[in-house]
């Protein structure tokens, strides 16, 4: 953990199994290969703390946490056991873009909200729409109500000591046209932005110039590369979904294997004195442990050296 | 023509997850019946001479045979159980060493006691590498027509020991007879000894298969199923290394099916020759042997 | 500042490339998690991702690493720049039970320690002889034999200010009948005991009791489990060498998966405050990274607890 920046590690583990493996050697034996390894939360949450990372942030998995602990209170506990604090939770804001579904999505966002408060979290990061292939472009009348749901759910989040943290992604149907609008139409005591810097790249923003416009409003990170800056609308507004491509194609590397300035981001960082949970995010890895290791030897030995 | 699988498949040196299974015997046994299961009928192992002992389950020396399979006989009746009625043949390389006379005893004593153990397990082939990468020869092609020579006289003398084996002859990209040069330096050699056909390796060397196998006419003993995308724009061939091309880190050897090579255009050109031997598969560098072992078939399915 | 600092024994065998400069395009040949195992610059940073401060070389990769570095100070330089040091390197004595190839013997080892000091290393750890199945059990005059042998390595490592350490191993020819013989025969000022706490276990000593007994021999150690502690004579006598079992049988394991004592260990280091390289290994596991990153956890971080 640095001074200022406590780092966690988005849980993209999908399903886990097991709580723990009382009879690891014997489970090993029945396949003999490293499967073993990554079937359980005891082991897991073990590889965190080896990596350094202070945290996990988790995906709404409230069934799993419920079949394997009890409860989701049993579930933070549990990891907090284990050295590992819970940072936060991902989430979807939904189809707030149309009025009718407003109080049905703030109420969704209220138990997740809930949830995270059981979990002892901080963040919720929240994904402002469905996909632009749902529904995209977002009307006028779609801008006003995606503002007037964040500004609702903000109201509450904030009332129990949760962060609401706006998080874009480039096939959102919150997009280019009207991201920023959007921010600066939320109320800024209480809508914060959880800054994605791959998703807002690819999207077409630059990284260190929308950091700079917006880091009083940026309370957490999900911190992640990318070799595909400035995607193109016909690519990001694709009709088939275009998060998970059709050849394997990643849009998002570990830090430092992309492109992005993250050394000028944390320039930034330091400029700004941020404070908080940053997450590491590498979805699409082939390999969420090389990745973790390798993204902590980046973190420490590289990126420390300008702001920690 | 008729198909064998290479259990140069399995990488022994390299690593990778999960590389531990490969160390013990239970691997090679399911392998087998893996191979088996693609619908392969006959396989190719490769030959070393048993330095390490039978510490590992590599069945690839007489050592290791004796020690874990119960010889030649006990492991060609594991075979058997599963289908594959044949060890087409051998296939190894002798050590490097920077002098030219330490260099071709030690390929003479690999040829001979390779002959041996593929006569053992009723082997139709069994293929010699001309050299292994000359990086690690030292100044030796610096000396290159001695060593020719040599080797030469080592393989004449090889034929008188062959019999029913036929010896072939393989010129890796990265040894001391790439490409055509092969076929040209066969001609000093007797005609008892013949010339494997690799086609990645003839392709990087920049010789297009289809003429390769037209330079070697009737002389071809074996065939290596092999593919490729690799061009070697930047000579890696003369360093260390040579299949892992520092400058522009690739898999040089794709699964057969995944490169670029023609097969078919290959299987016509060998028909042309009257080719009618062995046409062994070779995934020497693939990341998941299962797939790779599919993949071959499919692609023989496909162009065959 | 922490006493034991964390060595990782290199179990990785040929590493092909030194750095992948084109990492996005090499994964994306076969887009699965291999391009992130096959260069000693990712591999080096998940040792520092890890925590791992050191790497133990293993002699046999020495030929494949002179392939892609200049000599083995640009080695130790590249490992340095990732935050690396170089320990030491493991080595084997080989039939030195034998008069007449005890000079050989110590030629090699003069040669392995050389290495070791360029490297910037500290430990030479040392097979006391050839395996059993190949020429136990040792006579009287073998005996002397390896204890002349040891004798004399032990003075020229010294002399280069390199450790010799005894790395007994279970099916080793020297074995629990002569072990405590050899070691407490010879000059305790130059010849010390790297003690691999799972080899010497199997082998039949109780690993609390042989470090209370030797440990003002020991400067170092080899942590790993096991689940065979006492392996009856005809098993680490075996004439097919038993190392590696048919059946895939792991005769290693990662601390706490199998069954030893390290907790009373680590007490015992506390008592008598050992300082200097432990050389955590896991030989034999389907994942390296895994179960370094598990391993490091259970020493650092828990058993840290009673002594670090």
């Amino acid at each position: 953990m640095g001074e200022n920046i406590k780092y966690s590690y988005m849980a993209h583990w999908k399903g886990i199994p097991y709580k723990e493996i009382p009879n690891f050697r014997d489970f090993y034996y029945e396949d003999k290969t490293n499967h073993a390894y990554y079937q359980s939360w005891d082991m897991i949450l073990d590889y965190y703390v080896a990596t350094g990372f202070d945290g996990i942030e988790l995906m709404p998995n409230v069934r799993e946490m419920s079949s394997l602990f009890g409860t989701p209170k049993n579930f933070g506990d549990y990891v907090r056991s284990k050295g590992v604090q819970i940072s936060g939770m991902f989430s979807g804001m939904g189809p707030g873009h149309i009025r009718e579904n407003i109080p049905n999505c703030v109420a969704n966002f209220k138990n997740a909200v809930d949830l995270i408060v059981e979990l002892g979290g901080r963040h919720i990061n929240l994904c402002p729409g469905i996909d632009w292939a749902q529904g995209g472009p977002l009307t006028e009348e779609g801008i006003t109500n995606t503002i007037d749901c964040l500004n609702e759910m903000g109201r509450y989040s904030e009332d129990h000591g949760i962060q609401l943290g706006i998080h874009n992604e480039f096939f959102c149907i919150m997009n280019l046209p009207n991201h920023r609008r959007i921010i600066e139409s939320t109320n800024p005591k209480t809508v914060h932005y959880c800054l994605d810097t791959a998703q807002v790249s690819i999207m077409g923003e630059d990284l260190c110039t929308f950091y700079e416009d917006y880091h009083d409003r940026i309370c957490t990170f999900h911190l992640k590369d990318t070799a595909d800056p400035g995607l193109p609308d016909e690519k990001r507004y694709a009709l088939s979904n275009p998060e998970i491509q059709d050849d394997g194609h990643r849009w998002f590397w570990e830090p430092g294997l992309g492109v992005l300035d993250f050394e000028g981001l944390f320039k930034l960082l330091r400029k700004y004195e941020f404070k908080g949970w940053a997450t590491i995010e590498t979805d699409g890895t082939p390999d969420l442990l090389a990745s973790m290791a390798y993204v902590s030897y980046y973190l420490h030995h590289v990126l420390d050296k300008i702001y920690s | 023509m008729k198909t064998a699988f290479s259990f140069d498949t399995v990488n022994t040196r390299y690593q990778e997850p999960n590389r531990n299974r490969v160390e013990s015997k239970y691997y090679w046994e399911e392998l087998i019946r893996l191979t088996s299961a693609g619908g392969f009928e006959a396989i190719e192992l490769p030959f070393d001479l048993g330095f390490m002992g039978a510490r590992c389950a590599f069945p690839f020396s007489q050592v290791a045979l004796d020690v874990k399979y119960g010889g030649a006989e006990g492991f060609k009746s594991l075979l058997a159980e599963s289908g594959i009625t044949k060890i087409a043949g051998l296939q190894g390389t002798a050590f490097p060493a920077g002098d030219a006379d330490r260099y071709v005893g030690g390929f003479r004593m690999l040829g001979s006691r390779m002959l041996e153990h593929a006569k053992r397990l009723g082997c139709d082939y069994a293929v010699i590498s001309a050299s292994p990468e000359v990086a690690s020869l030292g100044g030796l092609p610096e000396k290159k027509e001695e060593l020719l020579e040599k080797l030469a006289g080592a393989l004449n003398e090889l034929a008188e020991e062959a019999g029913d084996v036929k010896l072939c002859v393989r010129g890796e990209y990265w040894g001391i007879l790439r490409g055509a040069e092969l076929p040209k330096f066969m001609e000093k050699v007797d005609k008892r000894v013949y010339i494997n056909v690799d086609l990645a390796h003839a392709a990087i060397a920049g010789e297009d298969p289809v003429r390769f196998i037209k330079a070697c006419g009737g002389r071809i003993g074996s065939v290596t199923l092999t593919d490729t995308s690799f061009h070697d724009e930047d000579a890696c061939w003369k360093g260390p290394n040579p299949q892992f091309p520092k400058s522009c880190p690739t898999q040089v050897f794709r699964d057969l099916g995944e490169g670029e090579i023609d097969l078919r255009a290959v299987l016509g050109a060998l028909k042309e020759q009257g080719y009618d031997g062995w046409l062994t598969v070779s995934n020497r560098q693939t990341k998941d042997v299962s797939r790779g072992i599919l993949r071959a078939r499919y692609t023989l399915k496909k162009e065959a």
